[in-house]
């Protein structure tokens, strides 16, 4: 049983990237605009995640060494830093614009008000974090997110177009204009962009070690690193096939986390709105828990400061002042009234700009021979993750460019 | 400073694609309101849910209202700006006003109609520009 709930660190990490708050409405908004058209970026980047979440848990199994560590082995001290403010400042802009989520999420369900429900948000996460084990954590947030299965079921009642949707596997070359063809780029490299939020691998691996994983669990890494984000990717699918299917026809461009929740009740009355509410809420606070958390983490190992969440406050102070910290400035940034959406929004175009930098160290470290002994990449996986590099640099300088001709996805 | 004061303090021209723009997001705020407002008449919706949704609706008109108030239109475009800027207003007033009578439907029924009105206003404006 244990073993099977090792997955929730699958599920927990997979849901806080794939489905946060920005990603719920971004996927919404290329469901709405173009359909299935963009199906293949959440494919890929599916397969880019699974990937790299594998290496990264096994690197944190074979070498201990969770991924910030190895980000300051392999690329020195100066840009290791560099790679850390950058890292943790998305991860405070996103926490605060999850805490916002959160409070809208909780005024849709309550009507209480918004400024109230960040502080009861923040201090319900913060005694959770703190009461609550590592794998308490992931299995409440990894399993309550799955009430996004409503999404899916939705998709399905509303009858997809099959056939569209298959064809939205490859990507589209032919737009009306030249403006839906930079459109279509910047939501390609959003939601590419989404699924491999940094902070996704810092949290995984990280949690490899919490959960004292050995050699012999490399299989269950797999497992757990393949399930839990082709579940998240299949959420994200139903998220695009809903939109498609009610807001596409209508001509609605959703803005609003509101819209989506809408559209995934659709064919429900209040059960399922409610559902639906409910399922945003946990995976927006997945969200908000895992880029607290990844704060945390990539501080203490990257100055080799002791870290554990299920080690004593006294053994691990830096640690617990870290996330305390992040907490309290994340809820004071989303207490100025800043638009979640808006500070979600930078953080996926900002993020993509340092995942190079995440992304390299970990491939280096997996392919090395010296660090992982027989458990080294094979050379299919080395040029499968060399590959994906690629991508992902080619997406990484786009984005800024994309997101200042597209004005921020407006069509 | 000073440049940046003297800037905030004159109107920018707004673009005929910025108002385009605008134009197309306040045609989907129309759709998604009445699309909502049927979904509310059916009785799926709670109350809570319908009241902050319209609240958000209008909260995001709001603010492109608050832009065209600090625009000014670029020329030929004079006519097109000031319906926009009525039309938004009044689907802003309008989603508004909804969201503190969610559990009266011939109210809802009004508004719907209004609402539609309002579409096709911005429809008619958008095809002109």
């Amino acid at each position: 049983m244990k073993k099977y709930l090792g997955i929730t660190l699958g599920i927990m990490t997979a849901l806080g990237g794939f489905l946060d708050l920005g990603q719920i409405v971004f996927t919404a908004q290329a469901g709405a605009y173009f359909s299935y058209q963009l199906l293949w970026a959440i494919v890929l980047g599916t397969a880019a995640i699974i990937l790299y979440m594998e290496m990264c848990g096994r690197i944190a199994v074979v070498a201990h060494e969770p991924v910030f560590s190895v980000v300051r082995t392999c690329l020195g001290f100066r840009l290791g830093l560099f790679v850390l403010i950058a890292s943790n400042l998305l991860n405070l802009i996103t926490c605060a614009a999850e805490l916002g989520g959160l409070a809208i999420v909780l005024h849709l369900l309550t009507g209480w008000p918004e400024k109230f429900l960040i502080l009861i948000s923040a201090l319900t996460l913060g005694a959770m974090v703190q009461l609550l084990r590592f794998q308490w954590i992931e299995r409440v947030f990894g399993l309550s997110g799955l009430l996004m299965i409503v999404f899916a079921v939705s998709a399905l009642i509303l009858h997809p177009d099959w056939k569209r949707l298959g064809s939205g596997l490859l990507p589209h070359f032919a737009f009306s204009s030249h403006k839906d063809g930079l459109l279509y780029a910047y939501f390609a490299v959003g939601i590419f962009s989404a699924m491999l939020m940094v902070y996704e691998v810092h949290f995984y691996s990280s949690g490899a070690i919490e959960e004292d994983w050995t050699p012999k669990d490399l299989k269950e890494n797999f497992m757990v690193a393949a399930l839990g984000s082709i579940l998240g990717s299949l959420l994200t699918v139903a998220l695009m096939a809903v939109a498609a299917s009610v807001l596409f026809p209508r001509g609605i461009f959703p803005k609003l986390l509101s819209t989506t929740v809408l559209a995934g009740a659709f064919p429900f009355g209040k059960g399922g709105l409610i559902i639906a509410l409910l399922g945003s809420l946990a995976c927006v606070a997945g969200a908000a828990v895992e880029t607290n958390l990844s704060g945390a983490y990539n501080f203490c190992q990257f100055f080799n400061l002791p870290w554990g969440k299920n080690r004593p406050i006294n053994e691990v102070p830096t640690y617990t002042a870290s996330w305390v910290g992040m907490l309290l400035l994340a809820c004071v940034i989303a207490l100025t009234g800043i638009s979640p959406l808006d500070l979600v929004n930078v953080s996926i175009i900002f993020g993509m700009v340092i995942m190079p930098l995440t992304y390299y160290p970990i491939l280096r470290a997996a392919s090395d021979k010296n660090i992982m002994g027989k458990h080294v990449n094979s050379r299919f996986l080395t040029i499968t993750g060399a590959a994906f590099l690629i991508v992902i640099t080619v997406a990484a300088i786009a984005a800024i460019p994309l997101m200042i001709v597209t004005h921020w996805g407006k069509p | 400073m000073l440049v940046l004061l003297v800037s905030c303090s004159h109107p920018s021209v707004i673009s005929r694609d910025e108002l385009h723009s605008i134009l197309r997001s306040s045609i989907s705020f129309t759709a998604e309101a009445e699309t909502s407002l049927d979904y509310v008449l059916q009785g799926r919706s709670t109350q809570n849910f319908a009241a902050g949704h319209f609240h958000y609706m209008a909260h995001e008109l709001e603010q492109s209202v608050k832009q065209l108030n600090q625009s000014k239109p670029s020329p030929g475009a004079e006519q097109a700006f000031a319906n926009s800027l009525q039309d938004v207003k009044d689907l802003a007033s309008e989603l508004r006003a909804i969201s503190f009578q969610t559990s009266d439907s011939t109210a809802i029924a009004v508004a719907k109609q209004r609402i539609t009105e309002i579409r096709r206003a911005l429809e008619k404006t958008s095809t002109s520009l």
